[in-house]
């Protein structure tokens, strides 16, 4: 089971002008590529060079299939997908790609994450 | 890696706001590629064999969720970053703020932040516009 402490701050929220206590996740360190792979060589056995190849396999195969676009369900972890925000036109003769304004890549947690995040420890801090 | 192309699909729907109809643009999905695809695809592109890959996933994705789970944000290169999120209302004093807590938190989600690498591969990506 996982474990976050939650920090109060204050700041000035704009919409009542006013400082107020907003809560934000205490971030750790960010766990690079490097401290993943030793952790995971740790952890399971496996040569670190044989994971670092997986993953490189594995984000390809995944940016490839997401580029073209594919959804990509990476089983217990959740989904990949492209989502694009686009202008709408009243005539068929004005569609063309400039009409896209935005195109991202999101991603959808998982059934067994999201049980994972409602059984999370949550400690309050300010 | 070759250049992605998506297909963005026009069709007529009503606009609520200003109550007229307009052609609204969403991307074309295709298939969902399953998990067993992906790791079929990884073996055969890298030469690896899928034993591993299936092994290296789990464990990837399993210590993925325990670092995020935990408070840690897990960067993957080319990839993204994945980090927790929590909304919780504001509050007027701290002690307000710790009381009500459970009460004001709204939701805890993982977001995922594509990385610069890869947003440079999305802005390269061919669009096509079809209409019906």
């Amino acid at each position: 089971m996982g474990q976050i402490k939650v920090k109060g701050t204050m700041q000035r929220v704009a919409m009542f002008d006013e400082n107020r206590v907003i809560g934000h996740v205490m971030r750790y360190s960010p766990m690079k590529e490097n401290d993943l792979v030793s952790y995971i060589a740790q952890s399971s056995q496996i040569p670190e060079s044989k994971i670092i190849a997986c993953t490189l396999a594995i984000r390809e195969a995944i940016t490839f299939f997401v580029l073209n676009g594919h959804h990509v369900d990476l089983g217990k972890f959740g989904i990949f997908g492209i989502r694009s925000k686009q202008k709408a036109v009243t005539d068929a003769e004005q569609v063309n790609p400039n009409l896209v304004k935005h195109l991202t890549i999101g991603f959808k947690p998982s059934a067994e994450i999201k049980r994972a995040i409602e059984s999370l420890r949550i400690e309050v801090e300010v | 890696m070759e250049k992605g192309q998506i297909n963005i699909g026009y069709k007529k729907r009503r606009i609520a706001y200003n109550d007229t109809e307009m052609l609204v643009g969403q991307s074309n999905r295709y298939s969902t590629i399953s998990y067993e695809s992906t790791i079929a695809y990884a073996a055969q592109a890298a030469g690896i064999p899928e034993s591993s890959i299936i092994l290296s996933m789990e464990a990837l994705f399993d210590a993925m969720n325990y670092f995020v789970l935990n408070g840690h944000s897990v960067k993957i290169p080319n990839l993204g970053t994945f980090y927790l999120s929590v909304r919780v209302k504001s509050a007027a004093t701290k002690e307000e703020f710790i009381a009500n807590f459970e009460q004001n938190l709204r939701h805890v989600s993982i977001c995922f932040l594509p990385s610069p690498e890869l947003k440079a591969k999305i802005a390269k990506t061919t669009i096509n516009t079809v209409v019906g």
